[in-house]
């Protein structure tokens, strides 16, 4: 068997001969190597030259007290576990060495062989655990760093691409309405249509840089919220009221359940607003017959409030359902493309209700209709649980 | 009939935001830069002005810091219109953009001509 070199990884320090010897002796079969000596010279030379992970020393000793040496590595080397070797039971000294030369253990002469062995094991795993602990602790700050980083130029770049887009967009779209609204003279019905479609899509656009823009910023945390405790249902009925003409134009119905106990509740209003117009939006676009439903539900003794928006429209398909509150995920529909969405409001739906404290969630079944719900929570009792 | 000055260093929507403004029977002018420009408007005498604020040289928020400085232009009203969003020395919040601690109204672009229209009628008339 050929026998690999050990390392060395523990420095013993006595002025004793007799005691060094012992020593050397002792460590024979431990699977590291000891370096072992009278001198502090040597023992200096040893530390700079070795990975010494343990550093035993004496207390009394002609050259240089055991105290003032432990201090020297702490100052030098502070990642070495460091030992008193002493023969007193000599508490101000133990005291002493604590404190400046932050000492690990004690070990006392005469020593056992099998304590000897166990603590300076001990010590070693002591060395090895921080030194993972540590290098753990800087990987981790680098990729904090480096994510920080990442973040700053997402977030520059997003704004920069932004105010890129909407500029030129701006002239695009002032033009076009300027014609369509015929302020700039009379159009033939059919160029009314032709620039009737440009403007639908110019307006799309302007919606995903919008949209764009309000998911990054939630995604971010930086989207300031400003929560006021206000009655639900009034910002539903206005929502209702602002989109009532496009169901009717469409011959769905609208019905409207609101529990009149629903508490007040702590939201942002204009936020709120954004998730009924999405999910409002979506029923009105995904429904051909029938109507939606919209109900507020008082749930006090779960502590929170409910609201549903819920449709007799086509349904989502099983497979889609685990995809619906993602980004840029929309469902492909043979039937009508005409009002194209972002593929974003309802990942910016889930951002808003969540930053509420609440959730929401789908049901639905295909032919059937589906059912969009989310839960805001009633404040007294978040502040009561705090 | 109102007088109403664009500074704006775009100028297809600076034109384009003029003659929205002309039919609705408003007088308009435009600048293409805030760079010393006080003599300007001294001159013009504008009811309202509508103010980029990326633009190059002084921006829109330094062209409002300088009018504050005149006695005759510091009580122009100015309307932000801007396709500025996140971040930067200003930060839209609403219902407008802060300069040193005055909140200015503001119109993101794209804008609604129905929107612009509004601002405009509602800042000069109260």
């Amino acid at each position: 068997m050929e026998l690999m070199p050990k390392e060395i990884q523990v420095l013993f320090l006595d002025d004793e001969e007799s005691i060094i010897d012992g020593i050397q002796r002792l460590f024979i079969r431990e699977p590291y190597d000891i370096f072992a000596t009278t001198s502090v010279a040597q023992a200096r030379e040893a530390l700079a030259k070795y990975k010494i992970k343990v550093v035993v020393s004496d207390y009394r000793m002609p050259e240089i007290s055991g105290t003032n040496f432990l201090r020297e590595v702490k100052d030098q080397y502070p990642e070495m576990v460091k030992i008193l070797f002493t023969g007193y039971t000599d508490f101000s000294a133990a005291e002493e060495a604590i404190n400046i030369g932050e000492v690990y253990r004690f070990i006392n002469k005469p020593w056992k062989t099998t304590e000897m062995l166990s603590t300076i094991r001990q010590c070693i795993e002591h060395y090895d655990l921080l030194l993972k602990a540590k290098t753990k602790e800087e990987e981790l700050e680098l990729s904090n760093k480096k994510l920080t980083a990442m973040y700053e130029l997402q977030k520059e770049f997003t704004s920069t691409v932004s105010h890129e887009l909407r500029t030129p967009l701006a002239s695009i779209k002032t033009a076009i309405d300027l014609v369509v609204r015929k302020m700039v003279g009379d159009i033939t019905p059919e160029q009314e249509e032709v620039l009737g479609r440009a403007k639908k899509n110019v307006d799309r656009l302007k919606r995903l840089i919008d949209d764009i823009l309000d998911l990054t910023k939630m995604e971010s945390g930086k989207l300031q919220m400003n929560f006021v405790i206000n009655n639900l249902n009034q910002v539903i009925s206005e929502t209702i009221d602002a989109q009532k003409d496009v169901a009717a134009s469409r011959g769905l119905y609208i019905k409207l359940e609101l529990d009149d106990k629903l508490p007040p509740v702590p939201f942002d209003s204009d936020r709120i607003t954004q998730v009924m117009n999405n999910l409002l939006n979506n029923a009105i676009k995904f429904t051909k017959t029938g109507g939606i439903t919209i109900s507020s539900v008082n749930k006090v003794d779960s502590n929170h409030v409910v609201i549903a928006v819920k449709d007799t429209g086509r349904g989502i398909a099983q497979s889609w359902m685990p995809k619906v509150f993602e980004k840029f995920q929309q469902m492909e529909s043979k039937e009508s493309n005409e009002e194209g969405g972002t593929g974003l409001g309802l990942a910016i739906c889930r951002q808003i209700v969540e930053r509420h404290g609440g959730k929401i969630q789908v049901e639905s079944q295909e032919g059937v209709g589906t059912t969009f719900s989310f839960i805001l929570p009633i404040q007294e009792r978040r502040l009561s649980r705090v | 009939m109102a007088k109403i000055l664009i500074i704006d260093d775009d100028h297809d929507l600076a034109n384009l935001t003029k003659i929205t403004l002309t039919k609705n029977g408003y007088k308009v002018s435009i600048l293409h830069s805030a760079d010393n420009i006080t003599d300007e408007i001294k001159t013009l005498k504008p009811d309202l002005i509508l103010m980029d604020i990326m633009m190059p040289g002084i921006s829109g928020a330094e062209a409002v810091r300088n009018l504050k400085g005149h006695p005759q232009l510091k009580s122009i009203p100015v309307i932000f219109l801007t396709g500025l969003v996140l971040g930067g020395e200003e930060e839209i919040e609403k219902p407008g953009i802060s300069v040193d601690g005055q909140m200015y109204q503001t119109l993101g672009k794209p804008y609604e001509i129905d929107e612009l229209l509004a601002v405009v009628s509602k800042t000069l008339n109260g």
